[in-house]
């Protein structure tokens, strides 16, 4: 597995009596989309800052190729705030030229890199206006672009979807596939788990300040409750009754859902409906995103007391307690 | 994340920690050894050198307000406001004011025109009118004023009101008439008797004599401070309120991502003042070329001295008072807050302001307004005043300027420091103290 590129480690930001942010570790790799997900208020925005130095932290380092995060390196990153931030009369074009110049780009190269990020995000037409005479996604798009301009080694993008249009959703996936695949670590935020499931190589789940969760889809949902769709014609309305760790979740005519908590024996359940006739279904489902979330962080609110950190694992450094797995 | 909730929770964060006050060439010293991760995309953005993020800020500053339809106007407005008043200067000034004379009065003719040329700033036309006619004339202002009757009985009809000028050029006629009648009886030569009464007169000796009279000192004195006022306030607000626009919009995070605090403050110092000095010489040259091409208005002898007096006394009141409102306004994030921080700082620009017209137009030499006008913040404004009055000393022109200096560079690092601690904390008003901690 490639080392981290961008290192989060044990970084707390406190607001007054607050902790916005406690205990916040996690890593992402070269090339690697890192989908940051979490409920409002949850610490992902504070997080992003820190990464960029917008805030300091009160304890935790945040690093960059091994090296803790200075100005330097912070000039080498590329930042989406989540309220955006552009000159409102500004002209798209001569902010973007503006934005590349102030990170050390030649003035041909700055031009060169507006005008290719520009066409690559589909607002020629609007290049020479006021960046207020724009709608909103459009908006949203120029701000990437103002992200990209300066070819950043890293992307920290705090919302970067939202309020946009399918058509803009799959060219914003694109442009971020694509810096992924030319080695660019990309970190972004999103409501939209979904989306996250289908873009994102790892997936950190924030509640509280902290990481609650973090890793692949499938490593999330293998330390989550499995689900299981059996379709047994000829079973009975309570087949499944009194089997040990197998919660019925619904019946629709012939099929029942069922929830086996974590160690229960799949094969037993198998046997069961065995028992009642033919089965004609018999699949493991993957939860997705959604519903480990939901669980994750219900889960999370209630066992708030301890340090919940279930399913943190893949990270490099973490103080994952391993209680999810 | 909910918007609101986030803002009130970056109040009690802080400012990039290693911001503002350190030297530009840090930036060079990036890590340019370390390798793109996993092969990485191409070009290696450059380094930035100090001078070039402040030019490129700076020219930001000046492309995004000359090129504003604002300032055309403004400075269109003021350059017309300019115009105007020349013109109604010029049309003040009439032609000659008409006064007819009947015939008994058309013999005073030579003695009334004598005596109107010798006060240099009257100008009457004599015109011999039908006396009978005199009422229709008046009335329908042909003229200004009939002189009907022979010496003894010399009457003045006008219209409505006496012209006080007229009648003391016809009384002093009437006196002169009858003195020279009185003395060629007394068998004196009346030219004689006039030049030796012209030599007997007390002279005066002045001991600092001023170029102006008091009219002109007072107008001096309005348009310098006035001007001066004006250009701070409205230069100063702009940065103040460029500074809360950019934290409002959260350019400033994508900014200072990139280049130091110090260098964004010093661009946006440096942009907003050449735009003022640039405005402030079209009006300057406006002015000049309105005077001296209608003769409308005196101006002081050096007309380019006492541009370049105003432009040096701009820049130094301007960065200190500029500097000061750019600190204050890093404290708020939204325009509607700004009032409230930048009031201390404005109660420092108008109070040299009142003070300078009260004083000065009071007593231009008062021991007072002389210390005061050494001292900055007073100085941007008193001093160039009386150096414009002709009043001040070069030793106090110089120990003015020096302190105006050594204030800018105090308090530049003062302001320095409070916008790069408060200028990245965005939501409620950053407090003084956080914002004046050294870090």
């Amino acid at each position: 597995m490639a080392t981290a590129a961008l290192e989060v480690d044990r970084v707390r930001k406190s607001y007054g009596k607050r902790r916005a942010v406690d205990d916040m570790t996690f890593d992402i790799r070269p090339g690697e989309l890192f989908g940051f997900v979490g409920s409002n208020g949850a610490g992902k925005t504070t997080t992003m800052r820190i990464i960029l130095g917008v805030l300091t932290p009160d304890a935790g380092e945040v690093r960059w190729l091994g090296r803790p995060v200075d100005f330097a390196a912070r000039r080498q990153f590329g930042y989406m705030p989540e309220e955006r931030g552009l000159y409102p009369r500004m002209k798209v074009a001569e902010h973007l030229r503006y934005l590349g110049e102030l990170h050390g780009m030649s003035r041909a190269g700055a031009r060169a890199a507006a005008d290719r990020w520009i066409e690559r995000l589909e607002v020629s037409s609007y290049a020479s206006e006021e960046v207020q005479n724009l709608s909103l996604g459009n908006q949203q798009r120029v701000q990437l672009a103002a992200a990209l301009v300066h070819e950043p080694k890293a992307l920290v993008l705090d919302e970067p979807f939202s309020g946009l249009d399918p058509v803009a959703v799959d060219v914003m996936r694109d442009v971020l596939a694509e810096r992924a695949a030319e080695g660019v670590p990309v970190i972004f935020s999103s409501h939209q788990l979904a989306l996250v499931e289908r873009v994102c190589h790892r997936v950190g789940i924030v509640g509280g300040g902290r990481l609650i969760a973090c890793g692949t889809v499938g490593e999330l949902s293998e330390s989550a409750e499995r689900r299981l769709l059996v379709d047994a014609p000829e079973a009975g309305e309570n087949w499944a009754a009194g089997l040990a760790g197998v919660e019925v979740l619904s019946r629709e005519g012939t099929r029942t859902r069922l929830r086996l908590a974590k160690g229960a024996d799949d094969q037993r359940v198998l046997r069961a409906a065995l028992a009642t006739g033919p089965v004609s279904t018999f699949v493991s489902e993957q939860p997705p995103l959604t519903e480990l979330y939901r669980d994750l962080v219900t889960r999370d609110d209630a066992a708030s007391a301890e340090t919940a950190t279930a399913g943190a694992k893949g990270t490099a450094g973490s103080e994952s307690e391993g209680g999810g797995r | 994340m909910s918007t609101a909730a986030q803002a009130d929770a970056n109040a009690g964060s802080d400012a990039e920690s290693d911001a503002g006050g350190g030297e530009g060439t840090d930036t060079a010293v990036r890590d340019k050894g370390a390798p793109a991760p996993g092969g990485g995309p191409s070009p290696d953005p450059g380094t930035l050198s100090a001078r070039r993020a402040v030019g490129l800020v700076a020219k930001r500053e000046i492309n995004s307000r000359m090129r504003t339809k604002s300032f055309v106007l403004s400075t269109l407005g003021l350059v017309l406001a300019l115009g105007v008043y020349t013109l109604i200067i010029l049309f003040s000034k009439e032609g000659p004011t008409k006064v007819g004379l009947d015939r008994d009065a058309a013999a005073m003719r030579p003695m009334l025109t004598a005596v109107a040329d010798r006060a240099s700033d009257l100008d009457f036309e004599f015109v011999t009118v039908d006396g009978d006619r005199a009422e229709t004339l008046l009335r329908d202002g042909d003229v200004s004023a009939v002189i009907s009757g022979g010496t003894a009985d010399l009457t003045v009809t006008v219209e409505r009101e006496t012209n006080d000028e007229l009648l003391a050029v016809v009384n002093a006629a009437v006196a002169e008439d009858s003195t020279t009648r009185e003395l060629e009886r007394a068998g004196v030569d009346p030219a004689e008797f006039a030049e030796r009464v012209a030599s007997s007169g007390a002279e005066t000796r002045t001991l600092e004599p001023s170029e102006n009279s008091a009219a002109e000192q007072f107008a001096l004195i309005l348009s310098s401070t006035g001007l001066l006022y004006f250009f701070f306030i409205v230069y100063g607000i702009m940065l103040a309120q460029g500074v809360v626009e950019e934290k409002t919009s959260r350019v400033v995070e994508l900014l200072l991502s990139s280049i130091r605090p110090w260098q964004l403050l010093a661009g946006k110092l440096i942009g907003v003042a050449v735009v003022g000095v640039t405005q402030l010489v079209l009006l300057g040259g406006a002015a000049v070329v309105l005077a001296e091409g209608t003769g409308a208005i005196s101006l002081p002898t050096a007309v380019g001295g006492t541009l370049m007096t105003m432009g040096v006394w701009f820049l130094l009141g301007f960065f200190l008072f500029a500097a000061m409102l750019a600190a204050a306004a890093a404290r708020v994030s939204r325009q509607e807050d700004l009032q409230a921080v930048v009031q201390p700082v404005m109660v420092l620009i108008t109070t040299p302001f009142v003070l300078g017209i009260t004083l000065l137009s009071k007593n231009a030499h008062d021991p007072v307004i002389e210390w005061l006008s050494l001292v900055p913040p007073l100085s941007p404004i008193l001093m160039p005043a009386r150096m414009l009055l002709g009043i001040a000393p070069a030793w106090q022109v110089a120990v003015s300027l020096v302190l105006a200096v050594a204030a800018l560079v105090g308090l530049t690092r003062v302001a320095g420091r409070m916008y790069a601690n408060s200028v990245l904390r965005s939501g409620s008003r950053v407090p003084l103290a956080d914002s004046l901690r050294l870090r």
